[in-house]
């Protein structure tokens, strides 16, 4: 959850629209995002949560939301999302006390 | 010799009468994009809208069947548990092809399953709860396995966790006999020579009233509560040592610097650098190639962490 926080502010937002947005999602404010992102939130903790239990219609309802291939996209990145958390979780690493994911440095002079 | 048998593939629809949920190219069709026979359903399907991560993909996979760090029985043993967790039938079917091919017959496989092995209750929490594996649970295993195996396993079964959900989301049913590891990998040229399909413009985020479709409760972690789990995430002890900079003696000094500040990416190059560097790979290539909204996404990450209270 650290991360995916830190990525938001390194995506743009600052510090209070962050705190702003997850107090929002985990509260189950939805209804202040469009019906497409509400889709989407919703696909994504129920692939996260109880995979096996995803439907036709959930899949038939995010490619009406977003077409085809951005619901490929979302596909792929919900499960790279329960990837990352494994790792996260079973080693269960140290949460770094700063923004680790800044500009990339530039690249080394040959 | 393998990939000189006709193989035909069945690309099962998601539930009988349904459609599949996302176009199945025939295997004709799919090597148009991914030249080399046979491809396994998943990998057609990815293909048709992320012909380059799919291509990725397979040399992941490739990796985890059939060159595991692990050694390939550990490795199909640990897919079959976790995904039986998880209820997918392809996981499993793959897991044991894959574990025949290492020397593991279905019946040992299963007999593993239900042993007193503590790496089968912790492939399971990892595929269900990972969050709530403990300290004590953890210490005995790497007593046992040591810190690169651990960190290896852990990989392992975050695959699992990872292409589980892709195969579960894509409606893919097991095939009469699962495609064997594909064994190769594509080159620059290849990827230059392939065209990622044009996407549609993602839908318009301002805030249109719609009614609320938030299906849990979250409660439980709002106000203080939340800043408080993040403080004490800070503050774990790591379950393994960090693994000395030497170890990242392989990267450039520009990559070193950044993955020793990241501790995710410290200790899994440190470890496992074959499986990460995959994984890495198939990530970066999914990032280049579908161009996705940074804010969209990582909100999507933020609730894929809540649900998984993963608070790292």
């Amino acid at each position: 959850m650290g991360h995916s926080e830190m990525l938001l502010a390194v995506a743009g937002l600052d510090d209070e629209q962050v705190r702003k947005l997850t107090a929002m999602l985990a509260r189950g404010e939805w209804s202040a995002f469009s019906k497409e992102d509400q889709v989407a939130f919703r696909f994504t903790h129920k692939l996260t949560g109880k995979p096996a239990s995803i439907t036709d219609a959930d899949v038939k309802e995010l490619i009406a939301a977003y077409g085809r291939h951005r619901a490929m996209d979302i596909i792929w990145y919900v499960s790279w999302c329960n990837y990352m958390t494994r790792v996260g979780d079973g080693l269960q690493l140290p949460l770094e006390s700063t923004n680790v994911f800044g500009p990339a440095p530039k690249k080394e002079k040959p | 010799m393998r990939f000189l048998l006709p193989i035909i593939l069945f690309a099962l629809p998601a539930s009988a009468g349904e459609p599949p949920r996302f176009p199945m190219p025939s295997n004709a069709e799919a090597w148009k994009a991914l030249p080399n026979p046979p491809l396994p359903p998943w990998a057609r399907a990815v293909s048709a809208s992320l012909p380059k991560t799919a291509a990725k993909l397979l040399e992941l996979d490739d990796l985890h069947r059939a060159s595991s760090p692990l050694r390939n029985a550990l490795a199909a043993k640990l897919r079959w548990v976790a995904s039986d967790a998880v209820g997918s039938r392809y996981g499993k079917a793959i897991a044991e092809f894959d574990a025949k091919a290492a020397g593991v017959a279905k019946a040992d496989l299963e007999a593993w399953a239900k042993s007193n092995d503590p790496l089968v209750p912790f492939a399971r929490k990892m595929a269900l709860a990972a969050d709530s594996i403990t300290d004590s649970e953890f210490k005995k295993l790497l007593d046992i396995h040591g810190p690169e195996t651990m960190v290896g396993i852990v990989h392992a079964l975050a695959y699992a966790g990872f292409h589980d959900r892709m195969l579960l989301a894509l409606g893919i049913e097991p095939e009469k006999e699962p495609v064997p590891p594909l064994g190769r990998t594509f080159d620059a040229k290849w990827y230059e020579s392939i065209t990622t399909p044009a996407r549609d413009p993602m839908p318009a985020r301002t805030a249109v009233p719609a009614p609320s479709t938030a299906t849990f409760d979250w409660k439980d972690l709002t106000g203080k509560k939340m800043p408080e789990e993040l403080a004490t995430q800070r503050k774990r002890p790591l379950r393994v040592p960090l693994p000395p900079e030497e170890s990242l003696a392989f990267m450039t000094e520009a990559s070193r610097a950044r993955t020793l500040k990241i501790v995710w990416s410290h200790v899994s190059q440190g470890y496992q650098p074959k499986m990460t560097g995959a994984w890495f790979a198939a990530m970066n290539q999914f990032q280049a190639e579908a161009k996705i909204d940074q804010v969209f996404t990582n909100t999507l990450f933020w609730i894929a962490t809540r649900t998984n209270r993963c608070f790292y």
